[in-house]
């Protein structure tokens, strides 16, 4: 459906608003100068395209369809925060247009007096971004300076055929944000290296490992930070790195920033508006010299 | 019987076939319920009528009853219909007055376990073809001379050898090339598998044996931009580029010297530059400069001018700002499009890295670089840093087997890399060297013996398919991922070059000025892919090289020399019949809609629509396809020997008796007409329910004939042709698939189910696609005949 | 009972062996399989093969499809276009229908679905929120969520 007034149905996902609320405060404070207006409706889990979705199609299906509905009802497509539940919600719109599949899920909603049609599309704010790509750079103001390392999360751009967003083999959109903003995306060993959040549900040191494979192949590009567009991607590369810098002690800290954060900078905003005493990883030095 | 009111005197002869046909179908049966038919006057069985006994018996049956039309009840006519056709001829009555009964195919074979039911279908396809052939009339076979000049498009090896030979055999030959020089790809790669001779060195010659034969006339740096008319004469228009060189050019070579432009050079895969005004190759045919006025200031005096000055002092003075583009027009009797594939474009895999890191390269590329006259003189070393690489990686099927990309294996990649390894090693054996391979395809002369050679001098050969390739920011050295599935270890493997083997992309037709049918994968499409490899469905054109599929040099040169064949053939004749199954407009009823003009893919139709003249088949380029007849909403056009009513004639002779447990076939020449009779050869079995008749494509099909089954209550119909791209007249599948709308409203309103209706495309190899929609819909109209009793 | 699930876990098997025909066993799955390229064992070209020649017992026994973290590299390389992630997922999801053991974290996780949140939101959580501004977080309708689950037959499952 179209979307007048870029009024979205903001999907924040488990994460932002549980384990990492400081993106959600960059969120809240950028989208608006983006122009988006950002309705909060009682979305649950999306559910998760890990592990809820290894356990039952079924419940994983009708789940996502329950939040689709919530959007439906006042008519607002949703805007996602975060990569895992972009990957679950678009791909569960996309099982729900053949009509054998929503007859059934429908079948399942009809049980708490609720109905899909399946009018409800959901975009990723990074997609949003790079359709408004023009109109965002002239809000630029403070360009960014340095060199990152960017990281495009895996349910961002796959199952491709489903999501069709950036290339799924070697995304470039999110090099082209950084560079809008004055920064120099490198290309580094591993750029495309899974983040190791799903791994990590059965194997904590082998993701721990996939998170050290990408500090140190940045580190070998000269990147000076980290940027990612995904809360589980973060997670990973922030609080994830804490944890693996105290075992191991050869690695060089690599700051870690979300999107929003540089874009709210590159905005304008002042770097005391951001929350971002909150990383785990310190971005205190890195900050005075992108800024 | 000899009904009273016609003059027909039908002579009906059904063949046993051996055992082929007797052993099912009760022959005599037949014979003896066939002499009741109307207009029948005379009925013979024969043991094997296509025998010269059998032939002669034909023979002079019809000249002692006087019979004039023929049933010939025995095989396919795919099979004997030009040799019974040649028979009846011989008798004195036209060729065209013979129709024939698939009783073997379609019947005696399908219906081995049903005797008495196959007898009673093989009757009522008798009753079928006499009920065509009452009705057809004599047609004469048009004559028309051949010009005894050919065209080949495209200038690389293919090319160069099919005008070579056709020159030869005493042709005339215009060779129209569109770069500015000839020789393709052949021309700037090192050296040739499995010989390792110089590229080259054994193609020069022959280029310049082009340039010279007085036969030939050599149009490079030209396009062809119109081609119109029909086998034997064809009229194209060839715009000949300017070079702004005149034929006085000696190539000093001063001219690039002071010319301010530097350009990537295309021939060297952007790995060097050249000038704007250049010449592509030291070895190029023409030899001689010309400027590329995409990149040159501009030809004029104004703008620039370094180059004519300078070759006004020290050179030929043959540098000329005023040439212009010419127009030339040219008629051929036969086309040969040798026009070749592109090489695949590597930055559509990103992951490997080509075009972002310096030492990714492709073989084509690597070429060059083993080239003397590429853009290191010869040397092997790595972009980034220009030394020799010590470690060599080659990566296998680079778009070629890939769902994503080309989904076919592109011929030579294997061997091409077998090549480039054994020629690092022969120069530089210290280097390592590994192939990383999914399958290693050596099927040519000579092939498998160069791939024992390379594993010999210890390439490394290791079954995996990297998933990607990383670059060390620093050394530039390349890392690749890939599991060698023989020790199933992952393995990152670095090296300080990578080659990836590219294949081939499918050459770019758009705008080519002939309308030639393309396989599902891009390439164009051969009449017959086992009898008929240089043919095209368009008689007088033919095809070689790579434009048909990827392949080497040894198979473009065979398949160039087998099209100048095929084209000489034709041409030594002097004329060519045309088959007379043509579309005719009756200008009476024309209400100069246009609608035709869109159904033909030969621009055979000619039209007026404001000026409101009739339309006007040009029978020449008419191949007879009939989807104009079938789509005229005045129903003005008739096919000749395929009509209207011949083909209605047909659907009631089918449905006389008991229609309701009958299933109308329609079927095409090309594809599912061979593709039932594949079912009879392979001997599938099905119900007796069947009765075909055949169309030349499926696009004859009017939607009338489908509604004049039903309204005889016919159990099922089914419309059947080429698959969507195979289309043997390009696009008569798809206008006959554009009716089913039509026709399934129609359905509805009467109440018909959706199942006694279908619509299927069935190949001439799909025998059991046509025994299972046999079945289906005999399954249909059995369910349908049971609701009426 | 247990005979008839045995016929449909065989049947959609069979289903999941069509699905990795194609295969051409060029493990570009492998390379590019961030588990596979820390662990030689853990080869998800050997599930498809295992597949590929009905070989069902072992792939079921092996377990291996637990490592799987879903990033969908595999199906993004593989040239011959095997949806193999998905393959994945469905075999974990058979084995969960079959009752077999399920790794502790993700049978962690679905419980905590009737939570509506899969992260607890605990009162520290609340408290950082109001530090930094934000609003509570949104409260879904938990009865909606666990009838859902109910009726979809994930509760069973996860209690077995």
């Amino acid at each position: 459906m179209k979307n007048p007034d870029e009024k979205y149905a903001i999907f924040w996902g488990c994460t932002i608003p549980l384990r990492l609320p400081w993106i959600e405060k960059a969120y809240r404070l950028v989208l608006p100068k983006l122009g988006i207006h950002m309705v909060d409706l009682p979305f649950s889990c999306c559910p998760d395209p890990l592990a809820s979705k290894s356990l039952d199609h079924t419940a994983w299906l009708a789940l996502a369809a329950r939040n689709l509905s919530l959007a439906e009802e006042q008519n607002l497509n949703i805007l996602s925060m975060c990569s895992g539940c972009f990957g679950t919600l678009k791909s569960a719109h996309e099982e729900i247009k053949n009509p054998e599949v929503k007859k059934e899920v429908n079948q399942i909603l009809s049980q708490v007096n609720r109905k899909i049609k399946g009018s409800t599309d959901v975009l990723h704010i990074q997609q949003w971004l790079v359709e408004n790509f023009d109109s965002i750079s002239e809000k630029i103001i403070r360009p960014l300076q340095g060199s990152v390392a960017s990281h495009t999360g895996c349910h961002y751009t796959r199952p491709s055929d489903i999501l069709q967003t950036d290339d799924p083999v070697y995304p470039e959109q999110l090099d082209a944000l950084c560079e809008m903003m004055g920064l120099e995306a490198v290309d580094y060993p591993d750029k495309n290296l899974c983040c190791g959040t799903g791994v990590g549900l059965t194997d904590r040191p082998a993701a721990s490992g996939l998170i050290k494979r990408k500090v140190i192949g940045a580190y070998k590009a000269k990147a000076q930070a980290l940027v990612a567009h995904c809360p589980s991607c973060i997670l990973s590369y922030d609080s994830g790195q804490m944890m693996l810098l105290r075992k191991d002690k050869s690695i060089q800290p690599l700051p870690v920033f979300h999107l929003m954060e540089l874009l709210g900078l590159a905005m304008g905003l002042d770097p005391d508006d951001l929350a971002l005493g909150e990383h785990a990883v310190s971005v205190e030095e890195v900050l005075s010299r992108i800024i | 019987m000899s009904s009273s009111k016609s003059n027909i005197r039908m002579g009906v002869f059904l063949c046993g076939c051996g055992r082929n046909i007797a052993a099912t179908v009760d022959v005599d049966q037949v014979a003896e319920k066939s002499k009741k038919i109307d207009d029948v006057v005379y009925v013979e069985v024969n043991k094997y009528t296509c025998s010269e006994t059998g032939q002669a018996a034909l023979r002079s049956a019809v000249r002692e009853h006087k019979l004039n039309r023929v049933v010939v009840a025995s095989c396919s006519p795919l099979l004997h219909l030009e040799t019974f056709k040649t028979t009846v001829e011989q008798a004195g009555i036209n060729a065209y007055l013979l129709e024939m009964a698939n009783i073997r195919e379609h019947c005696s074979w399908v219906h081995q376990q049903n005797p008495k039911a196959a007898t009673d279908k093989a009757f009522e396809l008798v009753e079928m073809a006499a009920a065509k052939a009452r009705y057809l009339v004599p047609q004469k076979e048009p004559e028309v001379s051949i010009i005894p000049k050919a065209m080949v498009i495209g200038g690389g090896v293919a090319g160069i050898q099919a005008a070579m030979d056709l020159a030869n055999s005493g042709h005339q030959v215009y060779l129209v090339e569109r770069t500015p020089t000839i020789g393709g790809i052949m021309a700037v790669l090192d050296k040739t598998f499995p010989t390792m001779d110089c590229s080259i060195c054994i193609l020069g010659p022959k280029m310049s044996d082009v340039q010279n034969h007085p036969n030939i006339t050599l149009m490079a740096y030209s396009e062809v931009q119109e081609i119109s008319g029909f086998v034997g004469n064809f009229k194209a228009k060839v715009l000949h580029k300017p070079r702004f060189v005149t034929d006085a050019c000696t190539a000093c070579d001063e001219c690039t010297q002071v010319c301010p432009i530097s350009i990537p050079n295309e021939v060297d895969g952007h790995l060097s530059w050249r000038k704007a005004i250049y010449m592509p190759f030291p070895q190029a045919v023409p030899s001689t400069f010309l400027i590329d006025t995409n990149y040159c200031h501009g030809v004029n005096p104004i703008a620039c001018a370094k180059c004519r000055d300078v070759c006004r002092e020290k050179g030929a003075d043959c540098i000329n700002y005023d040439d212009q583009e010419r127009m030339e027009e040219i008629e051929v009797g036969t086309i040969i499009v040798a026009t070749g594939f592109k090489p695949f474009d590597a930055s559509k895999v990103p992951e490997y890295g080509w075009g972002r890191y310096p030492n990714v390269v492709t073989t084509l590329e690597f070429e060059r670089l083993f080239n003397a006259s590429g853009p290191t003189e010869g040397h092997l070393i790595r972009p980034s840093d220009h030394k020799p690489p010590q470690k060599v990686g080659f990566v296998q099927c680079v778009g070629s087997r890939d769902q994503r990309f080309n989904t076919y294996c592109s011929n030579f990649c294997c061997l091409e890399t077998v090549k480039c390894a054994l020629l690092i090693k022969e120069h530089w054996p210290e280097t390592e060297i590994t192939v990383f391979y999914v399958d290693i395809r050596a099927f040519g002369k000579g092939f498998e013996e160069l791939y024992r050679k390379a594993r010999e001098e210890g390439v490394q050969f290791v079954r995996g398919r990297p998933s990607e390739i990383q670059e060390d920011p620093e050394t530039q050295n390349l890392t690749l991922f890939v599991e060698d599935t023989i020790t199933q270890k992952l393995i990152q493997p670095e090296f300080d070059m990578v080659v990836l083997s590219i294949g081939a992309d499918p050459p770019d037709l758009t705008n080519f000025p002939l309308p030639l049918a393309k396989g599902s994968d891009g390439f164009l499409l051969e009449a017959h892919p086992k009898l008929r490899p240089v043919d095209t469905a368009s008689r007088g054109i033919f095809i070689a090289g790579g434009v048909e599929s990827p392949k080497d040099i040894k198979e473009s040169v065979t398949q160039a020399s087998a099209a100048a064949a095929r084209a000489s053939q034709l041409m030594v004749k002097g004329k060519v019949t045309i088959e007379p199954i043509f579309a005719e407009v009756d200008s009476s009823l024309c209400t100069s809609c246009g609608v035709c003009v869109t159904r033909c893919p030969y621009g055979a139709i000619s039209i007026q629509i404001k000026g409101e003249t009739p339309a006007v088949v040009n029978t020449a380029l008419c191949e007879g396809c009939g989807t104009c007849a079938a789509d005229c909403p005045a129903d003005c056009i008739q096919m000749h020997h395929f009509t209207d009513f011949q083909i209605l004639e047909q659907i009631r002779a089918a449905l006389k008796r008991n229609p309701e447990e009958k299933a109308i076939i329609f079927a095409c020449s090309f594809c599912s007409y061979l593709g039932a009779d594949l079912a009879g050869v392979s001997r599938m079995q099905y119900p007796t329910n069947g009765r075909v008749i055949r169309t030349i494509c499926a696009g004859r099909v009017d939607p009338d004939f489908v509604y004049e089954a039903f309204n005889l209550g016919a159990g099922a119909v089914a419309l059947t042709g080429c698959h969507p791209q195979d289309c043997h007249f390009i696009s008569g599948n798809r206008f006959a698939a554009k009716r089913e709308k039509k026709i399934r409203n129609w359905l509805k309103k009467q109440n018909i189910a959706d199942e006694r209706f279908e619509i299927e495309w069935v190949s001439a190899g799909e025998g059991k696609k046509f025994q299972q929609l046999m079945t289906r819909m005999s399954e249909a109209a059995v369910a349908f005949s049971k609701t009426k009793e | 009972m247990e005979k008839i699930i045995e016929q449909d876990i065989k049947a959609k098997l069979e289903e999941l062996s069509k699905l990795v025909a194609p295969c051409l066993q060029c493990a570009s799955c492998a390379a590019a399989c961030p588990v596979f390229q820390t662990h030689f064992e853990r080869n998800p070209r050997q599930v498809a093969l295992r597949l590929a020649r009905g070989d069902f017992s072992d792939v079921l026994a092996d377990e291996a499809f637990w490592w799987c973290g879903s990033c969908y590299s595999c199906e993004a390389h593989c040239p011959q276009g095997v949806p193999l992630t998905h393959v994945f997922f469905e075999l974990k999801r058979l084995a969960v229908e079959a009752s077999k053991p399920v790794p502790k974290l993700i049978q962690k996780i679905g419980e905590r679905l009737s939570e509506g949140f899969i992260s607890p939101a605990t009162p520290d959580v609340q408290e950082k929120r109001k530090k930094l501004d934000l609003p509570p977080v949104a409260k879904p309708d938990l009865q909606e969520i666990q009838k859902i689950l109910d009726v979809s037959g994930l509760s069973q499952k996860l209690k077995s």
